[in-house]
């Protein structure tokens, strides 16, 4: 009993934390913001996760429809596949596997720069340059994520439908044309924005995990590995926990 | 003494500071006069870097003020109050701390894109120019990967001035370097106090070093400055520590 109260308290500490150090580094954009190292990080955060996030949302569109075609099969309604890629793809696992994609290879990267920049004084030298290193580094980190990751999913929704279409058309036998107008007609605007509306909380999950584990680190380069792994573990059971709160809330409003 | 503001543009007044249970500073006192440059010296671990760290918020003494230019920046709480300190205050950084994901020339920029408003090409002029002083003209476009030790050093120094501060600060500018690179870093750290009368601090163990770049010097023992004056009286001690540390 006493080790569950521990955890209970020691989890609501570490989300305390966190709020309180994103808070701190969003509170630095009323100054500005530091518009060339935020382009640079859309692009950094976009690019480096771009090729794994495309990948596996294809591959998802591929297995969706291969598992929805064996099912819908028995029921002589294949066309219908279109709607399980569909929905699955845009409402839950468009935006959750572009997250922990994103968690896993911009977010580890984010903490062992910043990190680094820590174990080798770097973020004192910021400071000591009169440069606030919660707006240079975090803030605009975080709202990297927040922009790349609503722009990734959107790629990500895209090339999942595609790979359903591909399985459906080739292996479910389905004309394309069918299979174009049955998402048309069954996923709605309301789908797909309520996945990228996830995406953006998901962006400042990933951006905050990611930043503040570097602005923790500390022991050298053990340090800098050990903070790495944090950040997405920590961000990929947030991404979860949130995402169930998330549905959850939309689903009873109605989305 | 009491609160009153200094006359010297650095002072340190009984300034106390503990990690933990170990007391590293147990009552400095300490003048640095402006448009000089004082050597501290002591041995690893006597708290000389802790010392100067007090001077930029690095760190916060225990007790004591410590004036600089007119205010005891112990008091401060906000980073807002270090921000002017910062701008006319230049740290150099034992291992350079230079931003390794920049080019030479990006971090020699890096200061005057963030807090001037000239047009890039005069930045880019300035940074020629100043590259040209530390005599690295040549590596503007390398990484500091690239650089020897010596060489980030020289560039960590030409990123700390590029804002012209009226104050410099060494943290052991000459560790790890061998002779003949620790004379070339020692020159030019005279040879910036020559030219733009800067108030310079120098925290160094390098004897050699301390004799080059001191107008005046100090050393740190049990927490305590053991001794200070005028770089030939140092040379001359008679106290027996002092003189154990300078020649064996």
């Amino acid at each position: 009993m006493a080790a569950v109260g521990r955890a209970v308290f020691e989890l609501a500490a570490y989300n305390g934390a966190l709020l309180r150090f994103t808070g701190r580094a969003l509170r630095t954009l009323r100054r500005g913001v530091p518009a060339r190292e935020l382009v640079a990080q859309v692009l950094e955060i976009g690019a480096r996760s771009l090729p794994l996030t495309a990948i596996s949302a294809f591959a998802i569109g591929l297995v969706m429809a291969l598992q929805s075609l064996t099912l819908l099969k028995k029921f002589g309604v294949v066309q219908y596949a279109a709607v399980g890629v569909g929905l699955g793809v845009t409402r839950e696992l468009g935006p959750v596997v572009t997250a922990l994609m994103v968690a896993g290879r911009a977010g580890s990267g984010i903490t062992a720069e910043i990190g680094s920049m820590k174990v080798t004084r770097q973020i004192d030298a910021l400071r000591l340059l009169a440069v606030d290193p919660y707006r240079f580094l975090a803030a605009t980190r975080i709202v990297a994520c927040l922009i790349a990751m609503p722009l990734l999913t959107a790629i990500s929704d895209l090339l999942g439908i595609i790979g359903g279409a591909i399985i459906t058309t080739v292996v479910g036998g389905v004309p394309l044309g069918a299979y174009v107008d049955t998402t048309l007609y069954y996923i709605t605007l309301a789908d797909v924005f309520t996945g990228l509306g996830k995406t953006t909380l998901f962006g400042v999950i990933i951006g905050a995990v990611a930043s503040w584990n570097g602005f923790r680190t500390e022991g050298g380069t053990t340090g800098v590995g050990q903070a790495t792994t944090q950040t997405v573990v920590q961000a990929s059971l947030m991404i979860f926990v949130s995402d169930v709160f998330l549905t959850q809330l939309l689903v009873s409003i109605g989305w | 003494m009491g609160n009153e503001v200094p006359t010297a543009a650095i002072e340190f007044r009984n300034v106390h500071k503990a990690f933990g249970e170990k007391q590293v500073l147990c009552g400095v006192d300490l003048e640095v006069r402006a448009g000089k440059t004082t050597v501290i010296l002591g041995s690893s671990g006597c708290g000389k870097s802790v010392l100067v760290g007090m001077l930029v918020g690095l760190l916060r003494p225990d007790r004591g003020a410590v004036w600089l230019e007119g205010q005891d920046v112990a008091t401060f709480e906000r980073d807002d109050q270090w921000h002017p300190i910062w701008l006319r205050t230049g740290f150099l950084f034992q291992g350079a701390a230079l931003f390794d994901s920049m080019t030479v020339a990006g971090n020699v920029a890096f200061p005057l894109r963030q807090h001037t408003r000239l047009p890039e090409a005069e930045i880019r002029s300035r940074v020629e120019e100043i590259l040209s002083w530390i005599e690295m003209e040549g590596a503007a476009d390398k990484m500091p990967s690239e650089l020897s030790g010596g060489m980030q050093k020289r560039v960590g120094l030409a990123r700390t001035i590029a804002l012209e501060p009226r104050v410099v600060i060494y943290d052991e500018p000459t560790t790890g370097l061998d002779p003949l690179t620790s004379d070339t870093i020692s020159e030019l750290i005279r040879r910036l106090q020559g030219e733009r009368q800067v108030t310079s601090i120098v925290v160094t163990h390098d004897v050699r070093c301390a004799f080059r770049v001191a107008d005046r010097m100090a050393m740190i023992d049990d927490g305590r400055i053991l001794v200070a004056g005028e770089r030939e009286e140092i040379r001359h001690t008679e106290v027996p520590k002092l003189r154990s540390f300078l020649y064996g």
